[in-house]
């Protein structure tokens, strides 16, 4: 048998627990997180116990959509909702490339559309990294029945980039006015049917005469579901 | 609470004892995986393993998953760490306590390491199968094997039936029996006892599990352990071989069990899942980057695409200073740049990014700001340390077309080259790169848990790092603590058990004064050849030993394998004095491989001389996760008689490392760091030397840069 002492030894050694961050002083940017880190996960066990959820939203959408319109003279200006969520913002535009546009939010959060399309989402987690659209938004843009092979992009936890082949149909239906912000036009509603076995979801895009997208409600991946997007200015 | 620390970054006031994340971080780890569902349908027995009540069944828990449990009943005790290291190979390790086992102590303490192996898995028609060992390390005392067959029967009913060996043969002995069974305990213990694994009589156990609903389980079992010695002693009354229990899932990842065991006593349970392969947020929750700015057409800024601006020489350090800018912002530095009419160089450390190649994306895409036109060829070096590891040579014209395209293509488009191997044209140092300060100052708490005479004892005070780098490569860095209050140092110091063996780890108590300076070293590294680095560091290496140390690596980007030798002169360092020495000295050194066997698997062997003079070999195994998950495992064997080691025979232990982005979801090189091991022994002790070379080269190497490749965009 042990020892007595050899054994108690053994238990006094077998878990040390080591270290704790309670705050940090420095200019070490790896401990500066250390803070930063400690208060987002104490964020976090507070929203998983049920506490600090949803805090208030600034208000009335209609107010933050005025005052964005005022604050932002001549920018053009889009509102953006998650159905999910119900959290929404205003977003501007950050970057042209051929025919995507980077939308951004005041908490730099972004979103690409390609023409109406949105083909890409950075910041909310669970990004859409990228879709391949088969020819969607050509026919979406031209108002025009179709069909179109997808493919959807995302990261899964591995940062492997996963894919999702959807078939999709292109359907432009109802005429139907919109007044959005200081903008007043007619559109063409376009629906988009996208499956996958048992899988579907239907985007809708309100198409004007130009082809913009005035407003639409598009699928951002399974976590972030519908996401509904209303140019207020050109 | 945990401690935490940059990724790789040996901390030196951490020493070579056992160390473990606390409680309650676990709490939280639990807690933020909820939103990962987790297939926690695997019921876990008293053992922290897949099983019923007392009795194993033949089901795996979801690849990679991670278990822990605390589970009681009577006067037994058990917390259990079980992994899924394989889909079919479960390894579980336990802490095992029983009240008056022996007249020795008033709680039996033993350590015991569980396997199972599922041979096949459940079809339509045929049960899964499993054969497991447990405690096959150990003092032999709780040592069993089993196989063991499960089946489901409809949506709720699962059905358990299996044959035991050891103590799972000690009630219904089925009468035969194989071979002999060597009953002896195996005294100082930690050593394979295969020489009984399936020997001796043969007893039958079973049992079934019904969901009654979705959330609460009915367990019942016949069990075939008899606790025979327990019962011997008094201090469990078997008067039934019946269990039977309810499991309630309070949280998809953790449940509760209760039962009533052997017809006397009540149990209680409680085990918590997580799951590495699912982070609290895929791809991250972090800001959004700077989008690819195209150039202008050529008719729009001929100047700029004619390259003739690169003559009058006054762009540059305009544009380093906004790329510097613009690179903080998105935590990388910038450390030198050169520029000709069509190609530039950068040469950046990244503060940020566990991703190495998020940081190439972000950077990517501010150099389309940052450069004219004519600038097409963009060369992205990641300087660590002051070594230059690897460039990354990327077109600009394909950073425009492929913002939006499948990340794959834009790996298709990508080059990685040692930067030895690339001509390079005159670099400039950014202003201000160096030499580089940083400084911090975190309050610390260690403690140590399972004492019997004192349930928890802890360390509170502050620590300080310095590291100043004056030059690439060549640093000062420094790490101090200063202890406010605590009774760790009131623990006994584990001296060996005979003068064997000089004491160069067990006297670690003695270093536990109220200021520390746990390390104060000047290094050097260099990569002076491709595929070739190098380090030397003088001055006090770690807590207890100071000296001089030097390491040599050999790493080919494409190669899954690598070579190193590390060889040092140190000195004991004195128990107070700050700055003295003790006289025993040793020359210390180890020649290394590595083994990236790409299915995530890694594996390294060092051989070598350790502290005590001991020479032999440290192989260690790791199951390394993409998203920076590591858990692994170690032994080392040594020259060292198993009797002149003591308790445990030979170093080893259990290692997980837990990167905090996947926690948070935010960008952090941060991990928290477990580490299960036996006390601090002399024999198989290594120069716990901080910054070694091969995870800080691997880190931004091409292989790791290439598995994360997704992020480039993100």
């Amino acid at each position: 048998m042990l020892t007595a002492a050899r054994l108690r030894k053994a238990v006094l050694g077998l878990l040390v627990v080591s270290g704790l961050a309670l705050s940090a002083c420095g200019n070490d940017a790896n401990t500066k997180r250390t803070k930063a880190t400690l208060d987002e996960v104490s964020s976090l066990i507070k929203s998983a116990f049920g506490r600090n959820k949803g805090a208030a939203g600034p208000g009335d959408p209609n107010v933050m959509i005025a005052n964005a319109l005022r604050e932002f003279e001549d920018a053009s200006l889009m509102f953006v909702l998650r159905e999910k969520t119900g959290a929404y913002g205003m977003a501007s535009i950050y970057g042209q490339n051929d025919r995507v546009t980077t939308w951004v939010t005041r908490d730099i959060v972004s979103l690409s559309l390609d023409r109406p399309m949105l083909t890409a989402t950075r910041g909310f987690g669970n990004d859409l990294m990228s879709v391949e659209d088969g020819g969607a938004a050509g026919l979406i843009t031209a108002r025009q029945a179709g069909q179109a092979q997808k493919t959807y992009r995302f990261l899964d936890g591995q940062d492997r980039t996963s894919r999702l082949i959807l078939s999709c149909s292109i359907v432009p239906g109802e005429t139907q006015a919109v007044e959005s912000g200081v903008i007043s036009t007619s559109t063409r509603v376009v629906r988009e049917t996208c499956r996958r076995d048992a899988f579907n979801f239907t985007n809708t895009y309100w198409i004007d005469a130009q082809g913009r997208m005035v407003q639409s409600v598009q699928w951002a991946g399974a976590e972030n579901g519908q996401l509904v997007l209303r140019r207020v200015r050109w | 609470m945990v401690k935490t620390k940059r990724a790789a970054q040996r901390d030196a006031t951490q020493w070579a004892s056992a160390r473990v994340v606390s409680a309650g971080s676990l709490g939280v780890l639990l807690a933020v995986s909820a939103t990962a569902q987790d297939a926690a349908d695997t019921h876990y027995g008293f053992y922290g393993n897949p099983g019923l009540l007392d009795m194993p069944t033949a089901e795996m828990a979801p690849n990679g998953q991670l278990s822990l449990s605390h589970n009681r009943f009577g006067p037994m005790r058990r917390s259990t760490l079980t992994f899924q290291i394989t889909p079919k190979l479960s390894g579980s390790f336990s802490y095992t306590g029983t009240d008056d086992l022996t007249d020795d102590f008033d709680v039996y303490w033993d350590r015991t390491f569980d396997l199972s192996y599922q041979i096949v898995d459940e079809g339509v028609l045929r049960p899964s199968i499993a054969v497991g060992l447990r405690d096959i390390i150990g003092t032999g005392l709780l040592s069993s094997e089993y196989i063991v067959a499960t089946k489901s029967i409809g949506e709720r009913l699962t059905v358990t039936g299996g044959l035991g060996w050891g103590r799972l043969a000690s009630e219904n002995s089925l009468g035969l029996s194989i071979g002999e069974r060597d009953e002896t305990v195996i005294e100082t213990g930690g050593t394979l006892n295969s020489g009984q694994w399936f020997r001796g009589p043969v007893g039958a156990f079973g049992g079934v599990s019904y969901d009654l609903t979705d959330k609460l389980t009915l367990l019942a079992e016949y069990s075939s352990d008899a606790y025979v010695e327990e019962t011997d002693r008094g201090i469990v009354d078997h008067t039934s071989p019946y269990n039977i229990g309810l499991s309630y899932a309070i949280h998809p990842n953790i449940s509760m069990t209760m039962a009533y065991m052997y017809g006397d006593t009540f149990g209680f349970g409680i085990s918590g899942h997580l799951n590495p392969n699912n982070p609290a947020y895929a791809g991250g929750i972090e800001t959004a980057p700077m989008p690819v700015k195209h150039r202008p057409s050529r008719s729009a800024d001929a100047l700029g695409w004619s390259g003739a601006w690169i003559e009058d020489g006054r762009d540059a350090p305009g544009i380093r200073k906004a790329l510097a800018g613009a690179m903080l912002k998105e935590g990388l530095t910038l450390e030198a740049m050169s520029l000709t009419a069509t190609k530039a160089e950068i040469e950046f450390r990244n503060n940020r990014y566990p991703a190495h190649a998020q940081a190439l994306g972000r950077l990517s895409r501010l150099a389309t700001r940052a450069f004219p036109p004519s600038v097409e060829t963009f060369v992205f070096t990641e300087i660590v340390h002051g070594m230059p590891v690897q460039s990354t040579v990327i077109r600009r014209s394909a950073i425009e077309q492929l913002e939006f395209e499948p990340a794959g293509e834009m790996l298709a488009a990508a080059r990685f080259v040692d930067p030895l191997a690339l001509p390079s044209d005159p670099m400039v140092r950014a202003e201000g790169a160096y030499p580089d300060f940083n400084w911090s100052v975190t309050p610390y708490l260690s403690a140590t848990l399972f004492d019997p005479d004192s349930p928890i004892r802890a360390d509170l005070g502050l620590r300080g790092n310095l590291s100043y780098e004056f030059a690439p490569g060549l640093s000062l860095t420094s790490t101090a603590s200063l202890k406010l209050t605590g009774n760790v140092d009131d623990l006994e110091t584990a001296s060996g058990d005979d003068e064997a063996l000089p004491p160069v780890r067990s006297n670690a108590s003695k270093y536990s004064n109220q200021f520390q300076l746990n390390s104060l070293a000047a290094n050097w590294y260099a990569h002076p050849a491709e595929n070739l680095f190098t380090r030397v560091s003088v001055g006090y290496l770690e807590r207890m030993f100071g000296g001089v140390a030097g390491e040599v690596l050999w790493k080919k980007p494409e190669n899954a394998f690598a070579l190193g030798a590390e060889i040092a002169y140190v000195q004991q360092r004195d128990y107070e004095d700050l700055f003295g020495f003790q006289d025993y000295d040793v020359v210390t050194g180890h020649v290394s491989g590595y083994m990236d066997f790409g299915n995530g698997f890694h594996g390294q062997l060092d051989v070598g001389r350790y502290l005590a003079e001991d020479w032999g070999a440290t192989l260690s195994i790791d199951r390394e996760f993409n998203n920076g998950w590591r858990v692994g495992a170690y032994a080392t064997l040594t020259d060292v008689p198993f009797e002149d080691f003591g308790e445990g025979s030979f170093d080893k232990g259990i290692r997980i490392s837990m990167p905090v982005d996947w926690f948070i979801g935010t960008p952090t090189s941060e991990t928290r760091d477990l580490d299960l091991n036996s006390l601090s022994r002399d024999g198989g002790a290594r120069l716990d030397l901080s910054g070694r070379l091969y995870e800080r080269v691997r880190g931004a190497g091409q292989a790791e840069v290439e598995d994360r490749w997704g992020r480039f965009w993100r």
